[in-house]
Formats: C-alpha cells, sequence, structure tokens
C-alpha cells in the first residue's frame, strides 16, 4: 500500500495543482492586489502625514519632549565632548563579541574576528554575516548583514557613519548629551538611550525606534543634533539628504519594527569585563512584538505614545475609522504572546452612531479576545464621527507583522 | 548582493515595480502551493492576493536569516490556514455546489492518460481529507520537496514534530487507500500500469 502513496506522490508531483495554478485569473488577482496595496499606501501617507503634523504640535506645545529639546538645546552651549579638536586619544569603539552567519565580518578590508577592537576611521563591512559590537556599558551594536559602516568617532558617544545597510542598537541611556549616533550622509541620528534600528538604502533611511528618543537633522560638526525629536514608539522615513525637510513619521506601534533581542549593557555589565568578549546571544527579531524586549534596558526618556491607549488617542483626530483600526491593532499587539507565535486577527467592528456622531453602540463580528475587547472599548467609544448611522469597520491584525 | 536581495531592497524601498517582479516570479509556485493545501480550487484567487498583501505588508521584516523561498512558504501557510479558520466559521449554504464525489471506478476512461490524471485528482480529494497541519507537511515534503528541516523552519514547529506529522500523515493516508472502494480499484489498475511500464 505504501508503494501506492509512493506512486501516488511520484503522479501528483508534478501535475497536482498546476493546470490549477495555470488557470488562475491573473488580471482578476493583480487588480484586486495593486488595488489593495494603492489603498495601504494611502491610508500608510495620511497616517505618517498626521503623524508629522502631531509631533510638531508635540514639540511646539512644550509638552514632556520639550524638555528634552531644552535638554539638547542647552548641552550645545555646554562644551562639547564630541567636538572632534577635542579627540586627542584613540578611544575604543568597542569590540566585536559576536559574529553570527555562514560569512564574515571585514575590518579594513581584512577578515575580523570576536574580540578585535574597533577603533576610529575603522571600516566595517559584513558579508553573509552580522556583527555583534559591544561597548561595555555603554551600548551594543549589531552590524546587520550586507552592512558597511565606519568608525567616525570614539570619544564620548561612538558615531558609525553607515555607507550601506542596517545597524541596531541598544544603547544605555546617558545623564546627558548623546550615547550615540549613526551618520547617513550629511544627516544623523542621534542617540539619547534607547532601541533603534537605522537602516540605509541608497539615501533613502529608515529608522525605527522601539525605546527612548533620538534627534534627526543635519550632523553637527561639533555639539549635539539639534534636529527634530522623534519618541518610541516610531517609524520614521527621511532622505539623507535632507533629514528634517524630508522626515515621516508614524507612531502607530504596528508600523515600527520588532527589536531585536540583546543582552542587557547595564552599568553592572561594564563592571565584569571579563564578560566583554562573551558572544552575545541573538534571536530573531521578527517573531518579537515592538514591547516585548524584555532584555532591554529601560531608558530615563520614557515613550509618550507606547500604551495602547495612547497610540489609538493620537490617531483619532484625523479618521475616525483608522482610529478604531490602531486602536484595535494595538490593542492585540499589546497581549503577552510567544515569541515565535504570529496572531493574526480579522474582524469588523459594527457601530451603531448617535446622530451627532458619538458611538452608541459596537460589537466585534466575529468576537475578538475579551481583554481585547476591554482595552480597544475606551478608544471606540471615544471617537467621534461627522454623521450617524450605521458604519462597518474592518480590522485586520497581524502580530508579530513579520513572518519567519 | 545577490539579484534577490537587491530587488527585495528596492520593493522595501517603496518601488512598485520591484514588488511587481517578486510577485511576478513567484506567483505561479504560490498559486500551486495554494491549490495544494487549499485542496480545491474554490477560494484560490482570494488566497493567492491575500498571500501577496501579506508579503507587501511583511517584506520589510524579511531580514535574509531565512531563504526568501523559505519566507514566502512560511506567508503562504499562514494565509492558508487563517483562510480554512475563517471557512469553518463561515455557514455552508445549502444551494452550494457539494463536493467533487469520488470517482467510480467504471467512470475512469480507458485511456492510460485519463487514468493518471484521475487519480492525481483523487489524490488531491485525499489530502484534502487529512487535518490542516499534517497536510501542510505532507505537501510542503512530498510534492514541494522541501526538507523537514525546512519545513519546521516554514510551520514553527520541531523537525521531530514535523517527522511525526508526515508520518502519521502517510499512515492516514494508507489507511484512506484501503477504506476507499473507489480508490482501492484504482489500487488494482495501478499494479496493472506498474506491472506494464516498469516503474524505475
Amino acid at each position: 500500500m505504501s508503494d501506492a502513496i509512493d506512486r501516488l506522490v511520484r503522479e501528483s508531483r508534478p501535475e497536482l495543482g498546476t493546470r490549477e495554478a495555470r488557470d488562475v485569473n491573473w488580471t482578476e488577482v493583480d487588480r484586486g492586489l495593486f488595488g489593495r496595496i494603492e489603498a495601504e499606501r494611502r491610508a500608510e501617507r495620511a497616517a505618517l502625514k498626521s503623524s508629522k503634523g502631531r509631533l510638531w504640535a508635540l514639540v511646539a506645545g512644550g509638552l514632556a519632549a520639550a524638555a528634552a529639546v531644552a535638554l539638547i538645546v542647552g548641552k550645545a552651549r555646554e562644551p562639547r565632548t564630541m567636538d572632534p579638536v577635542q579627540v586627542v586619544a584613540d578611544e575604543s569603539a568597542g569590540s566585536v563579541v559576536a559574529i553570527e552567519g555562514d560569512g564574515q565580518l571585514m575590518i579594513d578590508g581584512k577578515p575580523g574576528r570576536v574580540g578585535a577592537e574597533l577603533h576610529l576611521g575603522d571600516v566595517l563591512e559584513t558579508h553573509g554575516a552580522q556583527a555583534t559590537i559591544e561597548r561595555p556599558g555603554k551600548l551594543t551594536v549589531v552590524v546587520e548583514q550586507g552592512a558597511k559602516a565606519t568608525v567616525a568617532r570614539t570619544q564620548g558617544a561612538l558615531v558609525l557613519a553607515l555607507d550601506r545597510g542596517a545597524v541596531e542598537a541598544q544603547v544605555v541611556p546617558v545623564p546627558s548629551g548623546e550615547a550615540f549616533a549613526v551618520d547617513v550622509g550629511p544627516s544623523r541620528v542621534a542617540v539619547h538611550g534607547t532601541h533603534l534600528r537605522v537602516a540605509r538604502t541608497g539615501d533613502h533611511v529608515v529608522v525605527d525606534l522601539t525605546e527612548g528618543v533620538v534627534s534627526l537633522g543635519p550632523a553637527p560638526r561639533i555639539g549635539s543634533t539639534l534636529g527634530s525629536l522623534v519618541t518610541a514608539p516610531a517609524h520614521a522615513e527621511f532622505t539623507a539628504t535632507d533629514a528634517e525637510g524630508t522626515l515621516v513619521v508614524s507612531h502607530d506601534a504596528l508600523t515600527v519594527r520588532a527589536a531585536a533581542s540583546f543582552v542587557p549593557v547595564g552599568p553592572s555589565r561594564a563592571s565584569l569585563p571579563a564578560l566583554a568578549a562573551a558572544p552575545v546571544k541573538s534571536e530573531p527579531a521578527d517573531t518579537r512584538p515592538p514591547s516585548s524586549s524584555g532584555a532591554a534596558p529601560r531608558p530615563d526618556v520614557r515613550s509618550p505614545g507606547s500604551s495602547p491607549g495612547r497610540a489609538a488617542t493620537m490617531l483619532a483626530e484625523p479618521d475616525p475609522e483608522a482610529a478604531i483600526v490602531a486602536a484595535v491593532r494595538a490593542c492585540v499587539a499589546s497581549r503577552p504572546h510567544a515569541d515565535n507565535v504570529t496572531v493574526v486577527v480579522t474582524t469588523t467592528v459594527r457601530l451603531e452612531l448617535r446622530a451627532d456622531g458619538s458611538v452608541q453602540s459596537a460589537r466585534f463580528d466575529p468576537p475578538v479576545a475579551p481583554d481585547v475587547n476591554g482595552c480597544a472599548s475606551g478608544p471606540i467609544y471615544g471617537t467621534h464621527f461627522t454623521h450617524g448611522g450605521s458604519l462597518s469597520v474592518p480590522v485586520d491584525v497581524r502580530v508579530p507583522s513579520s513572518a519567519p | 548582493m545577490p539579484d534577490e536581495e537587491r530587488l527585495i531592497a528596492r520593493a522595501v524601498a517603496g518601488e512598485t515595480l520591484a514588488f511587481r517582479q517578486i510577485y511576478e516570479q513567484h506567483r505561479s509556485s504560490v498559486a500551486r502551493l495554494v491549490y495544494r493545501m487549499l485542496g480545491n480550487r474554490g477560494d484560490l484567487e482570494d488566497v493567492i492576493q491575500e498571500v501577496f498583501v501579506q508579503v507587501y505588508k511583511s517584506l520589510k521584516d524579511f531580514r535574509g536569516q531565512a531563504k526568501f523561498s523559505t519566507w514566502l512558504h512560511r506567508v503562504t501557510v499562514n494565509v492558508v490556514l487563517m483562510h480554512r479558520r475563517a471557512a469553518r466559521s463561515r455557514p455552508v449554504f445549502s444551494d452550494e455546489p457539494p463536493a467533487e464525489p469520488v470517482l467510480r471506478s467504471r467512470d475512469i476512461g480507458p485511456d492510460e492518460d485519463t487514468e493518471r490524471r484521475e487519480r492525481v485528482r483523487a489524490f488531491g480529494r485525499l489530502l484534502g481529507r487529512l487535518a490542516d497541519k499534517k497536510r501542510i507537511v505532507f505537501v510542503l515534503h512530498e510534492l514541494e520537496g522541501i526538507a523537514p528541516g525546512e519545513i519546521a523552519k516554514i510551520v514553527g514547529a520541531p523537525v521531530l514534530t514535523v517527522r511525526t506529522r508526515l508520518f502519521y500523515a502517510r499512515r492516514e493516508l494508507e489507511e484512506m487507500l484501503r477504506d476507499e472502494p473507489s480508490l482501492a480499484a484504482m489500487q488494482l489498475s495501478f499494479s496493472k500500469v506498474s506491472g506494464a511500464g516498469g516503474e524505475p
């Protein structure tokens, strides 16, 4: 009988589904697919625009972020720890603590090894591998595969000039000033203590910020970066040649790339120099939701938008339907779940609206988990429409948004 | 940077043309895999569309740690599973066409090619009777030729679990063959073909 199965398998391998795949109405699929993609893009653009508006309103309004603005401006007038004129000693940029993958790390064109010390001017290139660099007690940086970066400064804050690819860093907060920066062409992403990833493709730069706050702006010759402040969670994109002019920011937690899991690099570890050369355990970052970086040290600058409720409120004003979708997504995203599980929720929020546009009743169809229901009900009932009547809002959530 | 990586990077950077190229390169294999896992033609277009919408949304998270094909298979499997769960919760209307009946031996034509096609269709129906988890690993391994280690990454299960599912899938298929009179007759015709044709 097993032979029969083998024969059936052999016969089916080239044939089963081949004709059906050939007969697919591709015109129909193309139209539906690219129509949906265009709709996605429109929604993203709308959300990014409104987020950008809110960011500037936040800064101008003198809310929590304004304190950080003052700090940065103040720091710029103080003696500069990052002034290259003052750089006399070649302070170590850190050391390579792990190289993962089949490829290699090149330092100045030569194969680098675990334990290698990095210095000012070193050019790092990863081919088919990612390298983890640690500056004990200060930061851990993963140079992802296919990246090229130069150590541009080591005195005080470490500055990497990113030519291509991506780096992801977990930075211990510093009491003042900048702890780490990534230069992308003439622009700089300066870090005050955070978990972030900076990716560069040509002049297109993407910053995903899961913790803390960064400044984005022209790289200063000396002193701190006087740019736009971006607080976590945030997904920011800009063109390297004009960071501030092209900056768009989304604070929707679901648009933010999940943080990789890093071993803590706090002061306690710094006091144990023997650990500095130990390989950093690296887990697949894609399987982690944005808010679950359990190993990450908490920065002193807290995100004003890290709770689901906050995310929902932030998105409520410009588009009530988008606000409801964002609220449900944030509530699903905030639920605890195993690292290797992708949660997919497809539901529709059925709304009955009063004549004044307020929400009279709401129900999920099909129902969602009670805690998601409870979490989302506040933002949903707080939403205000410009019309009354009935409304259905489809919601499609996938957490984490990555696959493998 | 290899061409595929470059193409993905361009698509992630927002180039629709690059995404369309990825889509056109992979859509046929995705369609075939979806059909094999769904076991019917009904929602094929919808599911293919959903797979590529998910690819579009998630491509930025593809870090090149796995092969792109493995990642794409995983997205496809997840979408198919999601679709089947949703389908199970949908009411079945009485005017929906009934499932295609299992072919009776006397319906099989004299032409050998026709017989083979009917066997393949019947086998597809048998696969459709397996539980989702078993069918997926069976399709990926036996029909798509993917090694258990890679399937483990696709379905997010240990390799041992994948092997166990393969074992039970095969055993259940054997039982189905035994218990299904029409396929038992097919089994006889098999032996005849095997004896005449000389299987390598």
